[in-house]
């Protein structure tokens, strides 16, 4: 790896999203629809975490729940988090997930001392419960780019305006400065000043994204959350905008949690990668171990079913029988069970928790129980399952 | 570079081939030939097609120029990015342009031998305004709506399409088999009603079939209840009541008596009374005249010339016929006498929902559209456009709003689909990967013109256009995760104001004097690859 | 191969030295959005109609802004007439049926009307003879006093005044209560939709007369100005509720869009985000209702005028339907021609006819502006 782990900028902790489904007769709630279940996930300064799903896994909610956009049902979310703090929280958290074989409230002592403390420190730090002027100050900080460039910027401002809001909104300094700052985001970005006179619609995909970009960059932000960026967007012109970004990461020291279901892109800009299913993480490693070695069944099935534009390549694929369950009635047990091809009985009964079974790579499959440490001896992670021909297909060492 | 100056000879069709006449089943689209000499005939031949668009900003040249072929059996595939008209290209072939403000001002466009765009000039005077660059066009929309008509006959029967979105694709307030059977009835409308017709349900063979499938149903594997399903369906001589039976049997949990009961009420379904079957007989007179008519249609666009006599005899004696169909609209017999149709039109739609592995294919067909997942749509609407038996298949950005395991999916069905049918698809879509899996042949499109054309495989090993070099480096290469990612400088030139010359000048790495200037000629550079680049001096081919 | 860039078109000058923005270089925006609206609203011949007849309505409402008061002319007229002036001032107009000019003090056409010999059949006689068109047959007993012509003009004034006063209010009112509704959501659009329900359950002509009858008796509004503001505000209490309904839809729209999430992402409040992005983005919907509404108005304004309402001091008012009601009422039951004997009394036509297609022209055409603004306006036709 590299030399020195850059510290943790964002850490949260099981966040959970219900969203509340209503029926009957006085629209009473009948169910909850499971959007993020249980996540657990930390983002380093300066680098990039991916976070990849198909749709209606959760992984737009969990941008937003990083940003405070929505409240969370339950969790915590912490920034720039000192290690004291985090050597604290993880130990608690170890505590809880010991004394706790199920879920529910722990009954021994220390499980009810650890939850408290937990809530004295998620008081004092957590960002949900920051007063809303403390939250105002910090939204600076944590910026958000959206994946439709054609609704994200409002159709009747000028992009004069568009960038300048978030200046204007904190009353940064007098107008002039505010034109000024603009007109260098504009810039930066790769477009021209002339074009902060226009509005919105008189662009194409890619130029809007960059004004989105210049948007989320005005009050120099440490983090971006980048929902699906160039999804919109065609080829050439989404290789321009992961160039500027790439750059902007470099220069500004951003961090980015990029959320997309274009495994390659992932790839392309991230340094960790998680990999979400119906609401819960099921797999997180950095990007090269997760690529090269995939060991969940669902991220060797997504490696396998992007097509590869090379009509020379023949490549086993591994493809996966029915749809996507709701994630209001989520399977019992493990939620991937319904379409797994690696199937056992336990399955059905138990959740797997997210285990770290190599250094920073973490799964979450009944493959790879507690008890083994190390590389695990599954069946499944033979190369031919795998991301096709990886690196001249040496089979890793199993 | 070959020095032959077009690729292949184009093998005519017989005549009679050309319209499908009526229950008449098609053997010949049974035939797969991609690559395997001799060549196969030409379906789809699009000539030097341009359409414009005539708006308030000016005139939009979003096709200037498109040719190309498609063959019987073979998939095109039509690649390029948002605004380079390949959508455009789509609906021009099928004349789904949006009239105002759109017009096809040139070109051919050849669906075996048929000329579908005859009659276009007569539509419309267009005077361009020199000064504004506006242009006043003048539509007869008598004409037009004539020339649409003529169309129906082509669409939905010869060209099918299926779109992008497929969960906005289908009326949802019908269900799924309401929705299929409209396709079925519209092609294979008189096959069934013979069916139904030739129906023997009090054959002396039935008895014994129907309990031999108790039997199987008893103990045997899913193949064995269907093989003795479809024999019961064969005794009976109406093979959807084979589909029935099959799921009668597999879904219940009855016992044999049960079971042997169940089947004899459904076998009830194929005792037609007298006023059934008149009202059968019916439907397939007016099927028949539907199919003359078309046939009329069909004739007008080869020979170019109007029968206004066959027109007027045909449409009037269809409009006799449906006023006639009110006497069976009489109170409380239209329901009854409508039903042996509609059930058997439901089991096809079943049989056709079982062809693309839909796994509960009686609910589904049960069902209507927004109960059922994008994958699952769009599985429907494949099997929709291709149970017409279209002779191809234009397929605009199928798998676009789809995840990505369930486009592998939809592209895994694709592929046995190509194979076993063998219709030719023209593929459109933007994903040069999608384009990789499924693709014999590529058009690449760049601006409203078609700037490299070659097999797959020679494609994306030897890319020659300056344009598809570019697109092929930007796309983030799963196998190469180290490699830069390139990008096109530029963005795409504005269609109302294209650049002179090649109109990819602004952006090509190699762009020469020439090229600002004349717009390069599409030149044929070894087997079944053209290029339309002043880099290469191949032959120059016709079109 | 493409070498790797992230310069779109057109280039970058030269730098980036950051250096000020010049303002004089920039083509405004909103007036190519103008100039697009009126291509299309040229093109559509029925729009172009409307505007016509709207444009002339404006003018003349604006001309007749400027033209003396009639009465004046007449109290000046009957000063120098040393007629028997009666106890309230004025002059009395005595007209015999039959006579071809009317008769001492009647009224002249003033100075600068057009004297368009309206013929008209005497019923008395059966002949076929002229009459100027600004006279009245019957004479007033008070000093207001007007011709037809200055009739019409003077009451476009009041119509279009008067309905713009009540659609722009309620337009206002309806924006805030619709917005504030629409964004907010919960308990808050629950009250305020329940709200907008019982305003809606109100019959609209009846609620404007019964206040309006009731509230008049009392001497405190018995000033002019006083009772037309009270038909504003009495009209405007059963007229803002569409308007929330329309905008609360919109809004509902609107509050979904990615760009107000990203404005909330950059620390706006409600307030902002309300002010500067909910309501310049739903506003659209309401420009048709409105336009809709001012032709609709004075019709309403004219029925209630011309059923006797107590609007004005007195129905001899120059307004389009007092001027209906004039006619066929007449100053004194005994004068009116419903009232007369048959072959003694003449049928003023034009007395109520003008009028009335005065309003049905006013009406048609803001219908038809509306259409063509609102085709014009729609992003989705032509774009």
């Amino acid at each position: 790896m590299l030399s020195e782990p850059s510290p943790i900028l964002i850490s949260s902790y099981n966040l959970r999203k219900y969203f509340p489904i209503r029926g009957g007769l006085f629209s009473t709630r009948i169910g909850d629809v499971r959007a993020v279940d249980g996540v657990t996930l930390e983002v380093r300064e300066s680098e990039t975490l991916g976070l990849v799903g198909e749709s209606g896994c959760g992984k737009t909610t969990v941008g937003r729940l990083l940003l405070r956009l929505i409240e969370p049902t339950s969790g915590h979310t912490y920034y720039h988090p000192s290690p004291d703090i985090l050597a604290r929280l993880g130990s608690l958290y170890s505590t809880l997930k010991a004394s706790t074989a199920t879920d529910g409230d722990g009954g021994t002592p220390d499980a009810q001392a650890a939850l408290k403390e937990l809530d004295e420190i998620a008081d004092q730090y957590s960002l949900y419960r920051l007063k809303h002027s403390k939250m105002k100050e910090l939204r600076g900080k944590l910026q958000i780019v959206f994946q439709d460039p054609f609704s994200s910027l409002s159709p009747r401002m000028l992009v004069r305006d568009i960038i300048g809001e978030p200046l204007a909104i904190h009353h940064t300094g007098t107008r002039a400065q505010r034109y000024q700052r603009v007109a260098e985001l504009v810039q930066e970005v790769g477009l021209n000043p002339e074009h902060l006179w226009r509005f919105p619609h008189e662009f194409s995909g890619g130029q809007r994204q960059r004004i989105g970009i210049a948007r989320a960059l005005a009050l120099r932000p440490e983090f971006i959350v980048l929902d699906e960026p160039t999804s919109a967007l065609d080829v050439s012109v989404q290789a321009q905008i992961l160039n500027i970004l790439k750059k902007l990461q470099v220069e500004q020291r951003l961090a980015y949690m990029f959320i997309s279901h274009h495994l390659s892109v992932v790839r392309a800009m991230s340094h960790q990668v998680a990999v979400m299913y119906l609401g819960e993480i099921v797999e997180r490693a950095a990007t090269e171990d997760l690529f090269s070695r995939p060991l969940h069944p669902y991220t060797q099935a997504l490696l396998s079913a992007i097509p590869v534009p090379d009509p020379t390549l023949k490549r086993e694929r591994i493809v996966l029988k029915g749809d996507v369950p709701s994630p209001a009635a989520p399977p019992p047990g493990c939620r991937f069970h319904t379409r797994c091809p690696a199937v056992m009985p336990v399955c059905s009964h138990a959740e797997p928790p997210l285990i770290e079974v190599r250094k920073g790579h973490w799964v979450a499959c009944h493959l790879y129980p507690p008890t083994a440490d190390g590389p695990s001896s599954s069946p499944l992670s033979s190369p031919t399952l795998g991301a096709g021909a990886v690196d001249a297909g040496a089979p890793r060492a199993a | 570079m070959a020095a032959v100056s077009r690729p292949v000879q184009e093998v005519p069709l017989p005549p009679t081939e050309l319209p499908l006449a009526p229950g008449v089943p098609d053997l010949t689209a049974q035939e797969p030939s991609i690559g395997a000499t001799p060549p196969s005939p030409v379906v789809l031949d699009v000539r030097d097609l341009k359409t414009y668009f005539f708006t308030y900003d000016g005139v939009v040249k979003a096709l200037d120029g498109v040719s190309f072929k498609v063959r019987r059996g073979e998939t095109l595939g039509l690649v390029g990015e948002t605004g380079c008209g390949k959508s455009v290209t789509a609906f021009s072939v099928t004349r789904l342009i949006p009239d105002p403000p759109g017009r096809i001002i040139a070109g051919k466009v050849l669906f075996r031998g048929i000329d579908l765009l005859w009659g276009l000039d007569a539509e419309a005077r267009i005077k361009v305004d020199k000064k504004t660059g506006r242009a006043k066009v003048r539509r007869s929309f008598r004409r037009i709506k004539a020339g649409l008509e003529r169309m129906s006959a082509v669409r939905g029967r010869g060209i099918s399409m299926i779109f992008q979105e497929p969960t906005q694709a289908m009326n949802p307030v019908f269900s799924v088999s309401n929705q299929l059977s409209e396709a079925l009835l519209l092609h294979h409308g008189t096959a069934l009603v013979d069916d139904l017709l030739s129906a023997a349900p009090a054959d002396p063979a039935v008895r014994p079939a129907l309990e031999a499938l108790v039997e199987t149903a008893r103990g045997g594997t899913s193949d064995a209840v269907r093989t003795s399903s479809r024999k019961v369906g064969e005794a009976v001589h109406v093979g959807s009541f084979g589909t029935q039976a099959f799921y009668l049997s597999r879904d219940s949990e009855l016992s044999s008596e049960d079971l042997l009961r169940r089947l004899e009420k459904s076998l009830h379904r194929l005792h037609l009374n007298r006023l059934e079957k008149a009202y059968l007989r019916h439907r397939r007179k007016r099927m028949v005249v539907e199919d003359e008519l078309h046939e009329v249609y069909l004739a007008e666009m080869r020979e170019g010339r109007i029968d206004r006599r066959q027109r007027r005899n045909l449409r009037a004696r269809r409009t006799r016929l449906k006023l006639g169909g009110f006497y069976y609209g009489i109170w409380g017999l239209r329901g009854r006498v409508q039903r042996p149709l509609r059930d058997e039109s439901f089991w096809r739609s079943v049989q056709l929902l079982e062809e693309v592995s839909i796994a509960n294919p009686v609910q589904v067909a049960r069902g209507y559209p927004h109960e059922l997942s994008g994958g699952m749509l769009q599985r429907v609407m494949i099997t929709m456009a291709l149970s017409v038996d279209p002779t191809i298949l234009i397929a605009d950005e199928p798998t676009t709003a789809l995840d990505v395991t369930i486009q592998a999916q939809i592209l895994e069905l694709m592929r046995g689909l190509k194979t076993r049918i063998g219709t030719a698809i023209l593929l459109i879509t933007h994903d040069l990967a999608v384009i990789a899996e499924v693709a014999d042949r590529v058009c690449v499109m760049y601006a409203g013109q078609i700037v490299e054309t070659a097999r797959a495989r020679d494609l994306y090993q030897h890319p020659l256009h300056p344009y598809t070099q570019g697109l092929l480096a930007s796309i983030p290469n799963l196998e190469r995760p180290d490699k830069r990612l390139t990008s096109i400088p530029g963005s795409v030139p504005d269609l109302i104001h294209p650049p002179e010359g090649c109109r990819f000048h602004p952006r090509c790495p190699y762009a020469m004097p020439v090229c600002k200037e004349v717009r390069p000629p599409t030149t044929v550079e070894g087997s079944e690859h053209t290029v339309a680049c002043h880099l290469f001096k191949g032959t120059v081919s016709v079109e | 191969m493409a070498e790797s860039g992230t310069v779109p078109s057109p280039p970058l000058p030269a730098k980036t030295k950051t250096k000020r923005v010049k303002k004089a270089h920039r083509p405004n925006p909103r007036i190519a959005q103008m100039k697009r609206t009126f291509y299309f609203l040229r093109r559509n011949t029925l729009a172009m109609v409307g505007i016509g007849i709207l444009l002339i309505f404006i003018g003349i409402a604006i001309y007749a802004l400027f033209q003396p008061i009639p009465w004046t002319q007449l109290t000046q007229q009957c000063a120098s007439n040393n007629g028997p002036y009666p106890p309230t001032g004025g002059c009395l107009c005595t007209y015999t049926p039959g006579s071809q000019d009317p008769g001492p003090n009647c009224y002249q056409t003033p100075l600068g009307s057009p004297s368009i010999i309206a013929p008209t059949f005497n019923f008395a006689h059966g002949t076929l003879g002229p009459l100027p068109l600004g006279s009245l047959t019957v004479a007033p007993t008070t000093p207001i006093f007007f011709d037809t012509y200055t009739g019409l003009l003077r009451g476009s004034d009041w119509s279009l005044g008067i309905s713009v006063a009540i659609v722009g209010t309620g337009a206002l009112i309806g924006l805030l209560v619709g917005a504030i509704s629409g964004f907010f959501g919960g308990w808050v659009d629950e009250t305020l939709m329940r709200i907008v329900d019982i305003f809606l359950s109100i019959p609209q002509i009846l609620f404007v007369i019964i206040v309006i009858a009731v509230l008049v008796q009392i001497p405190f509004f018995q000033p002019f100005t006083l009772r037309i503001t009270l038909l504003i505000i009495g009209f405007v209490i059963v007229w803002w509720p569409f308007y929330a309904r329309i905008v609360r839809s919109q809004v509902l729209v609107v509050r979904e869009q990615k760009y107000v999430e990203a404005a909330r992402a950059s620390g706006a409040g409600g307030g902002r985000l309300v002010i500067r992005h909910i309501i310049p983005n739903s506003v659209y919907p309401i420009f048709v209702q409105m336009s809709l509404d001012v032709g609709t108005i004075p019709l309403l304004l004219g029925t209630l005028v011309y059923l006797g309402f107590p609007l004005f001091a007195t129905i001899y008012f120059p307004e389009w339907g007092s001027m209906a009601a004039l006619s066929v009422f007449g100053q004194t039951l005994s004068n009116s021609f419903l009232t007369c004997q048959f072959g003694t009394c003449v049928i003023p036509w034009w007395q109520f006819l003008f009028p009335g297609l005065a309003l049905f022209l006013y009406a048609i055409s803001v219908n038809f502006l509306a259409d063509g603004l609102r085709d014009a306006l729609d992003p989705r036709l032509r774009r």
